[in-house]
This record gives C-alpha cells, sequence and structure tokens, in this order.
C-alpha cells in the first residue's frame, strides 16, 4: 500500500479473486488506481487521475491508456467511441401550440395517469384532464396502454411539440411512439375565462391556463380512445 | 467500484467505478476494461444522456450483461452496453446497497431510512414497498450464496 500516499477510498476484488483493485481519495493527486496481484502482491496496472474524484478542472481525456509505473505513454483506444449527441433539430412553433421548455422523464407508460395527476404534470405541461386521447405518433391506429410494446419497457417523455398534430410525444426509447394528444390552448377573452369552471382548485388553475377547452376542439380523425 | 463477473472476450477484466464529483456533484458510471498482461487501463463513460444522479453502489447481474447502480434519489439505474437503459424508482431515500438476485430473479435495495424494496431490473416499476423496513439505516447488505438468506446489519 506504499503506492498510495494517501487514503483508499475503495478495494474490491476480481470475480476469480485474482486481483485487487484500490483506488486512492482525491487528495492523492485527483485520486490513483491500482490493480494489485493478489498470488504475488505486485502491481499490475496504475492509473492516476482517473476523473471521479476530481477537485481541479483538468481532467484526463475519456479515451486514455497509460502504461505500468506512469510511463506518460498513452495510447489511444480505437475500439471504444464516444458519440457525439447530435445538435438538436430546429423546431418551428406555432402560436397556437402550447410553449414549453425541454425536458424529458423517464416514466412508465402504465403510470402515465398518475403521473400526470402529479407534481410532474406541471413540470410537463400536460394539464390534467386536457389528456383526453392518445395514439401511436403514425395516426394509423389507436393504441391500448402498454400495446405499442412490452409493458416492461420504459418510455421517455418528451417535451417536444408536434408541429403537424397538436400533442405532446411520449417517445419510446428506441423505435415506437406514443403520443398524448393535447389540445390547444387559445388565448382566452375575458367572457370565455368567466365560463371557466369555478369547482377546480387554487392548485388546479395555477396549472390550468385559462379555461379547458371544449372537445369540439379535436380533431374529428384523432382517436376516441378515453382512459379511464 | 465493482468488477464484472466475467472477462472480457480479449481476457480483459472490466469494472465500473462511480462516485462523487466535486464540481457537478453528479457522474455517471466509468466503466474500465483492464489488461493485466500489459498492464493497461481503458475507461469510457457510461451514457447517461440527460439523468444526472450521484451513484452510491453498484452491482452486476451475475451474467455480467445488466449494471444496477443505486443513487441518491433513490432510483436504480440500469445499464446494458454502458447505456442507461432504465430508471426504477425504488427506495424514497437514497439507495445503500444493491443485493441479488433471488432465487426468483428479484433484487433488494435498501434505503436510506431502513426500507427494503425488492425490485426486478426487467420492469421498471418497484415491488410492493412498505413490507420490508429496519429499524435503522443498513450498513451492511449480503446475500447467502445460494441466496437463501440475506444478511443485514
Amino acid at each position: 500500500m506504499s503506492e498510495h500516499d494517501f487514503g483508499v477510498a475503495h478495494v474490491a476484488f476480481s470475480h476469480d479473486e485474482k486481483l485487487l483493485l484500490t483506488i486512492s481519495t482525491h487528495h492523492d493527486n485527483g485520486g490513483k488506481v491500482i490493480a494489485w496481484d493478489l498470488s504475488s502482491g505486485l502491481i499490475v496496472a496504475s492509473t492516476k487521475r482517473p476523473g471521479f474524484y476530481v477537485s481541479t478542472g483538468a481532467q484526463r481525456p475519456h479515451h486514455t491508456m497509460q502504461r505500468i509505473n506512469d510511463t506518460q505513454l498513452l495510447l489511444s483506444d480505437d475500439s471504444i467511441q464516444v458519440k457525439k449527441r447530435p445538435a438538436p433539430l430546429p423546431v418551428r412553433r406555432a402560436r397556437t401550440h402550447v410553449k414549453v421548455n425541454k425536458c424529458r422523464y423517464l416514466v412508465h407508460p402504465e403510470r402515465w395517469t398518475s403521473l400526470l395527476t402529479s407534481s410532474l404534470a406541471r413540470t410537463l405541461g400536460v394539464v390534467r384532464g386536457h389528456v383526453d386521447t392518445y395514439r401511436g405518433c403514425c395516426g394509423r391506429r389507436c393504441l391500448p396502454p402498454c400495446a405499442s410494446s412490452r409493458s416492461t419497457d420504459s418510455f421517455l417523455f418528451s417535451r417536444a411539440e408536434c408541429r403537424t398534430h397538436n400533442h405532446y410525444r411520449l417517445s419510446h426509447r428506441f423505435s415506437q411512439h406514443v403520443t398524448f394528444l393535447v389540445p390547444k390552448r387559445v388565448a382566452f377573452s375575458g367572457a370565455q375565462r368567466s365560463a371557466t369552471p369555478t369547482t377546480k382548485t387554487k392548485t388546479e388553475d395555477a396549472i390550468l391556463v385559462g379555461a379547458r377547452p371544449r372537445r369540439e376542439t379535436y380533431p374529428t380523425r384523432r382517436c376516441a380512445f378515453r382512459p379511464s | 467500484m465493482c468488477f464484472s463477473p466475467k472477462l472480457t472476450d480479449a481476457g480483459h477484466y472490466s469494472f465500473v467505478t462511480a462516485g462523487k464529483n466535486f464540481e457537478t456533484q453528479a457522474r455517471g458510471p466509468e466503466f474500465w476494461n483492464l489488461d493485466p498482461y500489459q498492464g493497461l487501463f481503458t475507461h469510457v463513460k457510461g451514457e447517461t444522456r440527460f439523468v444526472q444522479r450521484v451513484i452510491t453502489c453498484a452491482r452486476w447481474t451475475p451474467d455480467g450483461s445488466l449494471l444496477l447502480c443505486g443513487t441518491t434519489s433513490g432510483d436504480v439505474l440500469t445499464f446494458l452496453n454502458r447505456r442507461l437503459q432504465q430508471l426504477i424508482p425504488t427506495t424514497n431515500a437514497a439507495v445503500t446497497h444493491v443485493v441479488g438476485p433471488l432465487p426468483n430473479g428479484v433484487y433488494v435495495a435498501s434505503g436510506g431510512d431502513g426500507s427494503l424494496v425488492p425490485f426486478s431490473p426487467d420492469v421498471s416499476l418497484p415491488y410492493a414497498r412498505g413490507d420490508y423496513r429496519t429499524p435503522g439505516v443498513p450498513d451492511e447488505l449480503r446475500l447467502t450464496p445460494a441466496a437463501e438468506l440475506m444478511y443485514v446489519a
């Protein structure tokens, strides 16, 4: 343990109990990882400043390999590549659409109703009671809950608006999509505001913007499924 | 830090490290590859996309395909091929340990409030919580080799 100038943060044995891995605390030059051979007690490999205990701004690039004894021989590994996240496509928002900020959540499709009634609904910009129908984003068929994929799959909420339709998109992590249809929020006049039901609580009033649109505002070709 | 239970195709060891970064306060796991013959380390970041969590514990599935990471937010992140696959809400407090699998394939996450929540990495919903609770924070959580008993310290 003389290689660690300061404390040891964590140790781990390999599954075959041939190697012992030790990680020093961040005081030791930003952290150091050493692999020990348990049969001989010798150091197999070591590296410095792995990056998970970093107190300074300088970090080692992600794909580096360092030889034993810190010979500063850095080799690039071609087998491991990290794909850069593509730049988001510009979304042109129509005035009739709800303006939301970009935010994504992992939710389960079976829990979307409870999610919409939770505080996350406000974060998502989805108003309780406004989400009445949903369908697959292809628009060709109605999908009951969890019918678009296995029920064990998780879904990815994206707050991106659909420009073609007036709905939010609940996109599957991989390929399929389930869509929540959200009616338009129109700029209500004073007379229309007076027609707003007064049974809402203050919390709901804080969530809701204007009166609830009438059901006739839905396009007629949309899915008629009403989740209970 | 957690070793993978199997070697890579090249006969290298693989393990994962995760923790808290002092600058960003949240850092995803880093997947390491150790070549014991040449003494070379290689590490690459796990892809968590938008999910920012402080990982407290990690555990591989017995086949080494899936990585389960407990977080301070009470969620368990599952990584498949270095990419975030699922986010499973388990405990109400930070996840301190993840043990498993039990004979029925269920894993158990222990929370900082003393709760023991079983969950399955295949389903992104936790099992019924509140059935098991320890009076204090479990300091250690272990399973017997046959997974018929679980020790809570």
